[in-house]
């Protein structure tokens, strides 16, 4: 893999152009602002589902999840089943809610659920911050796939990425943006399923025409080289109660996964579109996992050598090593497909918090036109600094992305749950909870990943591989706690906006009992506390810790 | 039962199965073995589903199969209840 790689190029420049033939058209079908940002609330169930298999199949998935496995093995698959079942957790408690309520984003949403437009400004402060550490990730990823392409060093491949992804979310807005990733999904399926199949056959597994389960003939053999690849003990049971938290609500606070649902006809379709999705997302990522699992055996039984700092290069390697040259190309295509839907999603989030949520409340006379030239234009601005910000990517792309997942949780994910499932929710606890929950996980983040503390130097809780991801087991229930106390210590919301959480669950009347018991909030304090206390208490009795 | 009352009990009750199949289910196996401090447990997988680990089959298929399902048995159950309020 080093010069230039021609098929790889071609097939990169196919996709591509079509991507941006898609921003073309969709700027055709765009005549207002809820066509810009939403798509005129038209897409269907199938469409949205395939959008939303592109929006979580990013390179993250292409190539962060293959290194993790090799990294960390059965926590990196652990996780990402957490993240897998996450989908129907974001369907259950928000996404047919989300939809009936009419607003373009979870900042709006905010906003107005909780009556407080300062709480729809910081809402897009924290928003800003959480996108572009997603984005980061996910453009670093580009940078190492046009490495691959044209053998020149990540920078270059992040300006070209970065601002060839800018140039589609900026003509085409939400239209080009849903037809991009539908488009893109079917490229990433057949990009990470063929070579995965070719592969597995080449290593022997007499399943490999089902990739998901094709590799079970081969486990001895794994055992034999890599003992601890199925061993789920080396972690603290607590790690994967924060997995499962920062995961569920993780993806409900995350915009850009939730604004899919603003884009869909009515409560019925984004409901399906959410199980449609799931099911095309356990398939991919269960075939990941199988990639995951012969990367490792190929590295362990070939003796081969591969630097910390190719972790991410993994699946390239792999292709390159055992499928060949053109599938090679394919899987590359198939990677820049993940990549480039998935920061499309967040640069169009971005712009449209920007627009949308902080110019249209603090000028709230603007028109409805002006808001729609002023999109474009902050599109490209937002585009350029992030792929300038990303100039300098973090290590892993998967551990960034973990830490914005865990944040949005705390800050987004809890108070929007609340806001849709207890009317007595009111802005002071929301309020309250959305700085708790920011300050309990972004200052672990910034001591960790920016000053480079350890994660036990803020606590010796924190231990063991990957965890600092045990921070969320407690940022997440504490924020459910304070949002809970300070809204049962606060003035309750005026009637209006009570009658808003009738309307978000389809009832055409207002009835006062209706989600508004004790039962629901009582329960979630007493399971937050014990997920807080479990963290140090059952340290303490594990008889084999020293 | 009232529907918004079966409402909050379905999605209760998914939501808590969804927890097992989202990960919560590997706590089982680790619990009272966490071996980062410790020995680590021999660990020689006894049962096995398509020659996987059992409780890496549970874990990969209940994440994908099991909560798409659980997903969709949600999803009918609500679209009943919107039907009734219309």
């Amino acid at each position: 893999m080093s010069g230039i790689f021609i098929e790889g190029i071609i097939v990169s420049v196919l996709v591509l152009a079509i991507s941006v033939f898609f921003g073309f058209w969709g700027r055709k079908m765009t005549r207002n602002v809820s066509d810009y940002f939403v798509a005129g609330r038209s897409i269907g169930a199938v469409n949205n589902g395939l959008a939303m298999v592109s929006l979580s199949l990013s390179l993250t998935t292409f190539l962060g999840l293959t290194a993790l496995i090799f990294h960390g093995f059965y926590l990196a698959i652990a996780l990402y089943a957490a993240f897998t079942a996450s989908f129907i957790g974001m369907l259950v408690l928000a996404a047919p809610y989300l939809r009936r309520h009419k607003s373009f984003t979870t900042m709006a949403f905010i906003g107005e659920r909780f009556y407080s437009k300062n709480l729809r400004i910081l809402a897009v402060v924290i928003m800003l911050i959480v996108s572009i550490l997603y984005l980061i990730a996910n453009i670093k990823g580009i940078g190492i796939i046009f490495q691959v392409l044209l053998g020149l060093p990540q920078v270059y491949g992040i300006l070209i990425g970065g601002l060839v992804v800018t140039l589609y979310v900026m003509v085409g807005g939400m239209y080009g943006v849903t037809y991009s990733q539908s488009f893109q999904s079917v490229v990433m399926l057949f990009a990470i399923f063929v070579p995965v199949m070719i592969i597995l056959r080449a290593l022997g597994a007499a399943g490999w025409w089902f990739p998901p389960l094709g590799y079970g003939e081969m486990v001895p053999a794994m055992l034999a080289v890599t003992p601890h690849f199925f061993f789920p003990f080396i972690v603290h049971p607590v790690w994967y109660i924060a997995v499962f938290l920062g995961t569920f609500f993780g993806i409900i606070g995350l915009p850009h996964f939730v604004m899919r649902f603003f884009t869909v006809r009515d409560a019925r379709e984004a409901r399906w579109s959410a199980v449609f999705c799931t099911f095309l997302v356990g398939f991919v990522n269960t075939s990941v996992y199988a990639l995951g699992f012969a990367g490792v055996y190929y590295v362990a039984s070939q003796g081969v050598q591969v630097a910390v700092a190719d972790y991410d290069k993994l699946v390239f390697i792999l292709t390159d090593a055992i499928a060949g040259n053109a599938w090679l190309a394919i899987t590359v295509g198939g990677a820049l497909a993940a990549g480039i839907s998935t920061v499309a999603g967040l640069l169009m989030i971005m712009g449209t918090g920007i627009v949308h949520d902080l110019y249209g409340s603090l000028r709230p006379n603007t028109s409805p036109e002006k808001l729609l030239k002023m999109a474009t234009k902050v599109m490209l601005v937002v585009g350029v600094v992030v792929t300038l910000l990303s100039l300098r990517p973090p290590e892993f792309i998967l551990v960034t992305i973990m830490w914005a997942f865990g944040i949005a949780g705390a800050a987004f994910g809890v108070p929007m749950v609340l806001g849709i499932w207890w009317k007595r929710t009111t802005k002071e606890g929301a309020g309250a909870g959305m700085i708790v929950g920011f300050l309990t996980s972004f200052i672990p983040y910034v001591l960790i990943e920016i000053v480079g503390w350890e994660a036990t130097m803020i606590s010796r809780f924190l231990y063991g591989p990957l965890g600092w991801v045990k921070v969320i087991a407690f940022s997440i229930p504490i924020t459910f706690i304070v949002t809970i106390v300070v809204s049962w210590f606060t003035k309750e919301p005026p009637a209006e906006v009570k009658a808003t959480v009738d309307m978000m669950h389809g009832w055409g009347d207002y009835r006062e009992e209706r989600y508004n018991g004790k039962a629901l909030p009582i329960t979630i304090l007493i399971l937050s506390i014990l997920c807080i206390l479990s963290i140090f208490t059952l340290y303490d009795i594990f008889s084999v810790i020293g | 039962m009232k529907d918004y009352k079966r409402e909050a009990w379905v999605t209760g009750i998914v939501f808590t199965l969804l927890s097992l199949t989202g990960g919560f289910i590997s706590i089982f196996f680790v619990l009272g073995k966490d071996a980062f401090f410790g020995p680590a447990p021999q660990f020689t997988p006894h049962t096995s589903i398509f020659g996987l680990p059992l409780h890496y089959v549970l874990l990969i298929m209940g994440s994908w199969l099991g909560a798409t399902l659980l997903g969709a048995i949600w999803t009918l159950v609500l679209d009943g209840i919107d039907k009734r309020e219309n």
